[in-house]
């Protein structure tokens, strides 16, 4: 199975440790292969050294692509995090 | 001077960390002995895994930060990166500190490629990640545990995600540092803690030496090495003052929102996204006055039902049964976000935005509208519409969100039928006509921003002519006094969402409203304003200001009454 999706990066840092750790943990549940794709480039949202490599600003779209058999389920849940995590550090 | 990331005023003594990366071993090894040296690798991994681990626990109430070293661990525990380590050092027969250094620094070259004005700060957490396994693999002991008998101002280079969170917090006074920026990882802590904070100093760490004494000046960016005595006296004085009033505000938190003889004030928040609700709640909003729902719209100019309707849904379920006021679409040329081609728009103010691009793009609005319909039974929404400027706009919003209702209804989808419609008052011909409008809506919300700009003709975003913004020209006043009294004759509510709130909450309690939403970071300001006045007071203040017949004359009226 295969599902596609896209995303926007919403964190005034980007794509950077915090987020991309949350991702890699969030996935940990799923058996899916899952890509995150940027400028035709795709990463392995599994692995945070891959994701941090990833030039991912504020406002930037980001493609992601799962296979596997829980595949949808893992997109699912991964758009549900680019959309709800709230990156801003409380103080 | 450097850039100001938390603000503060810190006296004592410096501590300089040393820096600079651990020296780096280099020699090649025997065929024989590859697999010990992979095994000494392997042993120095588990050590820093083990001890990503304690931290991760250790730091668990500090969620931003633990989370930082549960991503090192990922990191560590990469199984490429560890295969490509492993294969280094029985393909190069190096020694285990060479072949992590050399792997690692592939791997930074690539962050270093990259143009994001974020990368040091990416850098510098694998850099992080190899130090850590380094120190365990050259059995060294932590840096930054030196030292520490009295509390002190920190002076480094940079300050990695390790390094902050082994330090004794409560014995670090201020950071200062070489290099960083607003968004560092020493600034995000820095700001989380309280703790006064400069970055981007360039050469600090070379100008000051352990044990003189320095002033942070975190507000405004200054550090003065080894004052003179009159400087430090002045520097004592205003942290003390300083101390004194972020104590107030932060009391002011938990008191409540009335004046000196108990009349009730309703305060709640301005914001852009769902996500700013805790941070609203966290500065005591009593709820959100205005949600300005544009962000939505930001990263697609024709977002569906459920991106409005998640948005909704998050902030609601933040609010725990508190108000949200939520104000459809307001875009136009001043804030295109690709929604439609303003370009042939001579006058963006006076052109087709907001309300009135509505209209033009029903199906657009209508979206926006079954999402708030559907979220209205998930709490207290209600729904605002701007740029009203008659009546005939008003109803046909109205038949639109009817006919909307209707739709939802055949469609078998749930709301809640008694959802309640107010409007902006921002337009002049809006706030004049206040009494017809005022027969169609629940709730009156009075948008400064846009009544002064369109009130006095004046664009304030324009350096030329920003001199003739002014809030308190007797205009404005007058247009909100006959606004307030409207809603007052047809019992209806109104409240006041722009920056006015703020500076002139007091004549404006003088003059009815109850009720105002401002940014969050400035709740406890207003606050502290409306708890320092009765509203006998406040009445006399607005009775005297309508008497004014300028903008100076209020202001300097105002000033004098705040002095006595």
């Amino acid at each position: 199975m295969e599902s596609q999706g896209q995303v926007v990066i919403q964190w005034e840092l980007g794509l950077h440790i915090r987020p991309a750790t949350l991702i890699a943990q969030l996935l940990q549940r799923y058996n899916a292969r899952v890509s995150l794709i940027k400028n035709g480039v795709a990463y392995n949202a599994k692995s945070v050294l891959q994701m941090l490599t990833i030039e991912a600003h504020q406002s930037d779209i980001i493609e992601i692509q799962a296979n596997g058999n829980d595949a949808e389920e893992a997109l699912c849940a991964l758009k549900k995090f680019f959309l709800e995590y709230d990156d801003t550090p409380y103080w | 001077m450097g850039i100001p990331v938390s603000s503060g005023i810190a006296i004592g003594p410096a501590l300089v960390l040393s820096s600079g990366p651990y020296p780096i071993p280099q020699y090649h090894i025997a065929q024989d002995i590859v697999e010990s040296e992979q095994a000494r690798y392997l042993a120095a991994v588990q050590h820093a895994i083990a001890e990503l681990a304690k931290i991760e626990s250790d730091t668990q109430t500090l969620r931003d930060i633990s989370i930082i070293f549960m991503g090192h661990r990922f990191i560590i525990e990469d199984t490429g990166m560890q295969e490509e380590i492993l294969a280094k050092i029985s393909q190069d027969l190096v020694n285990a500190e060479y072949a992590l250094n050399d792997v690692m620094r592939k791997h930074r070259n690539k962050f270093q490629a990259l143009h994001s004005k974020y990368h040091q700060e990416r850098v510098s957490d694998l850099e992080d990640v190899e130090n850590r396994i380094l120190k365990h693999l050259l059995g060294q002991t932590d840096r930054g545990r030196e030292n520490w008998d009295q509390p002190a101002v920190l002076v480094a280079r940079d300050l990695s995600p390790s390094q902050t969170a082994i330090l004794p917090q409560a014995k670090i006074l201020a950071f200062l540092t070489d290099i960083g920026g607003k968004t560092s990882h020493t600034a995000i802590v820095a700001r989380t803690r309280g703790i006064p904070a400069i970055v981007g100093l360039g050469s600090v760490t070379s100008q000051i030496i352990n044990g003189d004494l320095v002033i942070v000046d975190g507000k405004r960016g200054i550090v003065i090495i080894a004052p003179d005595k009159p400087t430090l006296e002045k520097y004592e004085r205003q942290k003390i003052q300083e101390q004194i009033r972020r104590q107030k505000l932060q009391e002011l938190v938990h008191l409540p929102v009335e004046t000196l003889d108990g009349h009730k004030i309703t305060l709640r928040a301005n914001i852009e996204d769902s996500s700013e609700v805790l941070l609203a709640m966290a500065n005591g909003a009593e709820g959100i006055g205005l949600y300005r729902t544009e962000f939505i719209y930001l990263h697609n100019p024709d977002p569906d039902e459920e991106a409005h309707f998640e948005a909704y849904r998050t902030a609601l379920q933040y609010l725990g049964g508190k108000k949200l006021i939520i104000r459809t679409l307001d875009l136009g040329a001043d804030k295109d976000f690709g929604l439609d081609d303003f370009q042939g728009e001579k006058n963006p103010f006076l052109g087709c935005r907001s309300i009135r691009l509505c209209f033009e793009k029903i199906n657009i609005f209508k979206k926006q509208l079954r999402a708030i319909l559907r979220a209205s039974l998930l709490g207290r929404v209600e729904i605002m519409f701007p740029m009203i400027s008659s009546l005939e706009e008003v109803l046909r919003a109205k038949a639109i969100l009817e006919e909307t209702k209707q739709e939802l209804t055949k469609a078998n989808i749930g709301f809640d039928p008694r959802l309640r419609v107010g409007i902006m008052v921002e337009i002049p011909s809006a706030a004049i006509t206040a009494d017809l409008l005022a027969k169609e809506v629940a709730f009156f919300s009075i948008g400064t921003n846009d009544l002064i700009q369109y009130s006095l003709a004046v664009d304030r975003i324009n350096p030329r002519v920003a001199s003739f913004y002014k809030p308190a020209h007797p205009a404005i006043f007058r247009l909100i006094k006959q606004t307030i009294d409207a809603a007052y004759e047809n019992n209806i509510k109104v409240s006041m969402c722009g920056e006015m709130s703020s500076e002139f909450v007091i004549p404006l309690m003088g003059l009815g409203l109850r009720d105002f939403s401002v940014t969050s970071s400035i709740i406890s300001e207003v606050k502290e304003l409306i708890r320092s006045v009765t509203m006998r007071e406040a009445r006399q203040i607005s009775a005297h200001i309508l008497t004014c017949s300028t903008h100076e004359q209020t202001i300097e009226y105002l000033a004098q009454v705040k002095k006595t």
